[in-house]
């Protein structure tokens, strides 16, 4: 599904862990490690964080005090190993051994051909009440928005899912936090405006899926980060066929 | 000083005067095709020269395309077909019971509310053809056959493997025909009525 939709498709990892004094003398080399994956000329220092900037692959990776971060704008600048040999190499120069929280989040605006009524019109029934009894409630239902908490393969995992008209597109797409570290320069590049527009002016179906898993340790990121790609894309198929009354994937 | 007449004009309001009048009506169709008026009426004050009222009229048909798309189709006829399977299956429950016919009697209209339901689809004919075929099997004492349990499963796994897909095929509607037929059904619907022409020339075939 993501192979199919590399445009459509954000990701974002996270691995969180206890701040030490010690880290603040070992970020350079950490940095230093991490641009070796990123293959990153543009980067920022603050006192609070560094940033490896990734402008052609549309990704950025960022070391704060807690936390190591990567998020990306479409799937099409970046691999599997390379997250996963940025984060290790980074995290082990730093001298993080164990991390608190691991997360990694997938948003795909995804296109189904149908029209954004027809989208909410096949909610109830699948994620909603049947319609006879939303009736109750509302009198017609024009939008919805489900979360579902749950677990996967001992992930925690957040489902979001919503029928989306293009303009919720492009107000999601927008309020995505860190734009302004996928563009060189905010007046001239059009990378943001270009992966707005690619969408085109269908509705688009929105499914956000987050897999965390608490305490681990640094040798564990690198299953935890396949584990919840895999996870990521399972459970969006899944979401999306279960929407279109299709039997999940063997 | 003269007083202006009526309607001249004072310098530098000519422009304005004759500037065009647009008016704009949008007809907006809803799913249901419902016919609608709009009238309007709007007075045009008197000018000094004559102004061009511009009528611009849109019709929006998004509306009318809503419930109608291919993928949306596929899906309602989806959620349709997991219901009917299950009734399928769920007639074990009276296969014993001599009034079984009152028992299909749902399964019957379930039928026919897909048949109506997938009406506007254009890639739904295939679809039909076999909810047709598994509609006529509650007909004519046909559902007499649901007594038995090899006929339940194997007319819900029909259902479930050849309706509840991505896309349906005139293979999968052939397949369903075989199947139908090899269980005693008639998919073809009622029997017509022998030919007499037809009886002769049996009969004539027949060695004396």
């Amino acid at each position: 599904m993501f192979k199919d939709n590399r445009n459509r498709v954000c990701a974002l990892v996270v691995a969180e862990f206890e701040p030490k004094v010690s880290h603040l003398g070992r970020r350079n080399s950490a940095l230093d490690a991490a641009q070796h994956h990123m293959q990153s000329a543009i980067w920022q220092l603050s006192a609070g964080r560094a940033v490896l900037q990734s402008i052609d692959a549309q990704s950025f990776f960022l070391l704060d005090l807690r936390q190591a971060f990567f998020q990306s704008l479409g799937m099409n600048g970046w691999s599997k190993e390379q997250v996963i040999g940025t984060f290790t190499d980074a995290l082990r120069e730093l001298g993080v051994d164990r991390i608190t929280k691991a997360v990694l989040t997938t948003r795909v605006f995804f296109s189904t051909g149908m029209l954004h009524a027809e989208m909410v019109d096949l909610m109830p029934g699948t994620y909603l009440a049947p319609a006879e009894t939303l009736d109750k409630v509302v009198d017609n239902l024009d939008d919805a928005y489900v979360k579902l908490n749950g677990t996967y393969e001992g992930c925690k995992v957040a489902l979001e899912f919503a029928p989306m008209n293009p303009q919720d597109t492009e107000a999601s797409i927008m309020a995505t936090n860190n734009l302004q570290l996928f563009v060189k320069n905010a007046l001239i590049d059009s990378r943001v405006k270009d992966f707005r527009e690619q969408m085109g002016s269908d509705p688009t179906l929105f499914v956000q899926v987050e897999l965390s898993r608490d305490n681990l340790e640094r040798g564990g990121f690198s299953g935890f980060v396949n584990q919840a790609l895999t996870g990521a894309e399972v459970m969006t198929d899944r979401a999306v066929r279960h929407l279109k009354s299709l039997r999940p994937r063997r | 000083m003269a007083r202006p007449r009526k309607f001249d004009v004072p310098r530098g309001v000519d422009d304005i005067a004759t500037a065009p009048i647009t008016k704009s009506y949008f007809h907006e169709i809803a799913p249901d095709l419902s016919a609608e008026l709009i009238e309007d009426q709007f007075e045009v004050p008197p000018r000094a020269h004559p102004v061009r009222v511009r009528i611009r009229s849109e019709v929006i048909a998004t509306g009318a395309k809503q419930f109608r798309s291919i993928p949306y189709l596929a899906s309602v006829r989806r959620r349709n077909a997991d219901v009917l399977s299950k009734m399928v299956l769920g007639l074990h429950e009276y296969a014993d019971r001599p009034d079984l016919a009152v028992y299909t009697y749902p399964l019957f209209s379930k039928s026919k509310q897909m048949l109506e339901l997938l009406e506007a689809g254009e890639k739904e004919g295939n679809a039909r053809l076999i909810i047709r075929m598994i509609r006529d099997t509650f007909m004519n004492g046909q559902w007499e056959n649901y007594r038995r349990s090899d006929t339940r499963t194997v007319v819900a796994a029909l259902i479930e493997g050849k309706l509840i897909a991505e896309d349906v095929t005139i293979a999968d509607a052939g397949a369903v025909f075989d199947k139908l037929a090899d269980l005693g059904f008639n998919p073809v619907g009622a029997e017509l009525p022998a030919m007499e022409k037809d009886n002769e020339q049996e009969e004539a075939q027949v060695p004396c």
